[in-house]
């Protein structure tokens, strides 16, 4: 019984992540911009 | 440990000068106390993402936690996204507001937005007490290293602990603390990335490794842990990190709000990369050598046996790094809440920037001694010191920070009154045995939370609102932060 989603799930679950949160700061910082912040 | 000492003293050698070099270039740059305590704002995303990384990531890290990850397996692993969900919880509703108000200690903050100097004044005692307990854990923690891997006494090697990174810190202030840990983090993530081809060399790559321990102990490969006590585990770790002064002291010196953002973000990637090298590694020893005595010896029998001399050296700087890191953040935070918040506001309202800068150096050194004192006593065991006195910082001080920067109607006896009730509330849990999840399934710091919490909000409906001066610096609308999310 080798390795299951417990571990690649967590990689894909990391990616997820930190893609998501670069996401939300990318767009609060254009939202800063725009409001001439 | 490291068979061949003669590389090993030579990689320490190189580091020690490096992180010396940098500080005294540190020095010679602080002349106020916004160069000391806030580098003068300039540190940016990827020097900043490396600071809030390495001051969370310690010695116990790998040793500890690789060796639970030996032990039990994957599933521990994803107790990490309780703390990048502490960090989620801080880039949204902590660190903007923070660095927007742009002060110097957490305690600034505690005074300015309730108003009270009370509140200062027990937000900075407190925080004082509680990471003097940390650094005694730090300082505990290197000599059992120390005399591990160098075979030096303990005694020494906490002498040199002290004199090393209190020599550095008091030095050069955040400007060089912050550069000098990015390179640590660099090292860090050096270490442990190149060691994962090395162990799964000896394993026959990641697919066998995970059918031969699977054999042996299938939940090391599986689930080890039921989703409640990741649940419970992730949730102490997030709440610590929501509201960790070490690390909301270090949002102050980045450049702006959108730099800060930035920063947490690198340095979740920055966790991620340790968090699944240190996971690897553990499993993949696992496989190489089943049965240990103790799963704490894990990382050095890797480096000593399983790495060249060069990369088991840079492991064992590796670990130097961590716990240097986080002694250092440590040392800014307690001398900065003895020097800003005690010495400049009850003692000498007066003092002049030279002066200052000499108290927070002197409080630096003497805050270090103290906890030096408490660790030649070995008051308990490293990691349990670790884990409990982050649950009291959140017990205490998670309402304060994330209520208070995001509820108007919180007052100062609100504040006061979350504080201690939190504070009392987990030392009550904690000693009188009901602090372990498996027993009760409520740990120290919900009980801690909840009850600060409760105080915070009925102190707070029970009093009068904050001074609209005081509140306009954190909730001025026309300087309202985006809620996209």
């Amino acid at each position: 019984m080798g390795f299951g989603w417990s571990l690649y799930g967590f990689f894909i679950a990391a990616v997820v992540w930190l893609a998501v949160y670069f996401l939300w700061a990318w767009r609060a910082a254009r939202h800063d911009r725009e409001q001439g912040r | 440990m490291v068979a061949d000492s003669s590389t090993l003293l030579w990689v320490t050698g190189a580091y020690f000068l490096l992180v010396f070099g940098v500080s005294i270039w540190g020095y010679g740059k602080s002349k106020t106390e916004e160069d000391f305590l806030a580098a003068g704002r300039t540190i940016g995303p990827w020097v900043g993402g490396a600071v809030l990384a390495a001051t969370q990531i310690s010695a116990g890290t790998f040793v500890g936690t690789l060796g639970r990850y030996y032990f039990t397996g994957v599933s521990w692993g994803w107790g990490w996204f309780g703390v990048w969900a502490g960090w989620m919880v801080s880039a949204v509703f902590v660190a903007p507001k923070l660095r927007k108000f742009g002060a110097l200690t957490v305690a600034d903050y505690v005074g300015t937005r309730f108003a009270s100097e009370a509140a200062r004044t027990l937000a900075a005692v407190l925080i004082i007490v509680c990471y003097s307990i940390l650094l005694t854990a730090q300082f505990q923690a290197i000599g059992e290293i120390a005399s591990a891997v160098f075979g030096i006494t303990p005694m020494v090697a906490m002498g040199l602990l002290l004199a090393s990174t209190g020599f550095y810190t008091a030095l050069g202030g955040v400007r060089s603390s912050s550069y000098i840990e990015f390179v640590q983090t660099l090292i860090m993530i050096m270490a442990l990335v190149f060691a994962v081809p090395v162990v799964l060399s000896h394993t026959g790559g990641l697919t066998a490794l995970g059918e031969y321990v699977g054999s042996i102990e299938p939940r090391v490969t599986g689930w080890w842990f039921t989703w409640k006590e990741i649940l419970a585990t992730g949730l102490a770790f997030g709440l610590g990190i929501a509201a960790a002064p070490y690390e909301m002291t270090r949002y102050y010196s980045m450049r702006d709000v959108a730099t800060v953002r930035y920063a947490i973000g690198v340095s979740m990637l920055l966790q991620v990369i340790i968090a699944g090298s240190v996971l690897t590694l553990g499993i993949g020893i696992r496989g190489v050598y089943p049965y240990l005595p103790s799963p704490d010896q894990a990382s050095s029998i890797m480096a000593s046996t399983l790495m060249s001399p060069l990369l088991g050296s840079l492991f064992v700087v590796a670990m130097l790094s961590a716990i240097m890191s986080t002694v250092n953040s440590i040392l800014l935070v307690t001398g900065g809440a003895f020097a800003h918040d005690l010495y400049k506001r009850l003692v000498n309202p007066q003092a002049s920037q030279s002066r200052l800068l000499w108290v927070n150096r002197i409080s630096i050194v003497v805050l270090g001694i103290l906890p030096f004192w408490f660790a030649t006593m070995k008051l308990g065991d490293v990691q349990a010191i670790v884990v409990e006195q982050a649950k009291f910082i959140a017990s205490f001080f998670f309402v304060p920070v994330v209520f208070g920067l995001n509820w108007k109607r919180g007052t100062k006896q609100g504040a006061i009154w979350s504080m201690v009730v939190g504070f009392a509330g987990c030392l009550i849990w904690t000693f009188t045995g009901q602090h372990t999840v498996a027993r009760h399934g409520v740990d120290s710091v919900e009980v801690g939370v909840v009850l600060s919490a409760l105080a915070f909000v009925i102190a707070s409906r029970l009093t009068p609102p904050t001074a609209q001066k005081n509140l306009a610096i954190f909730f001025d609308e026309s300087q309202d932060l985006p809620r996209e999310m």
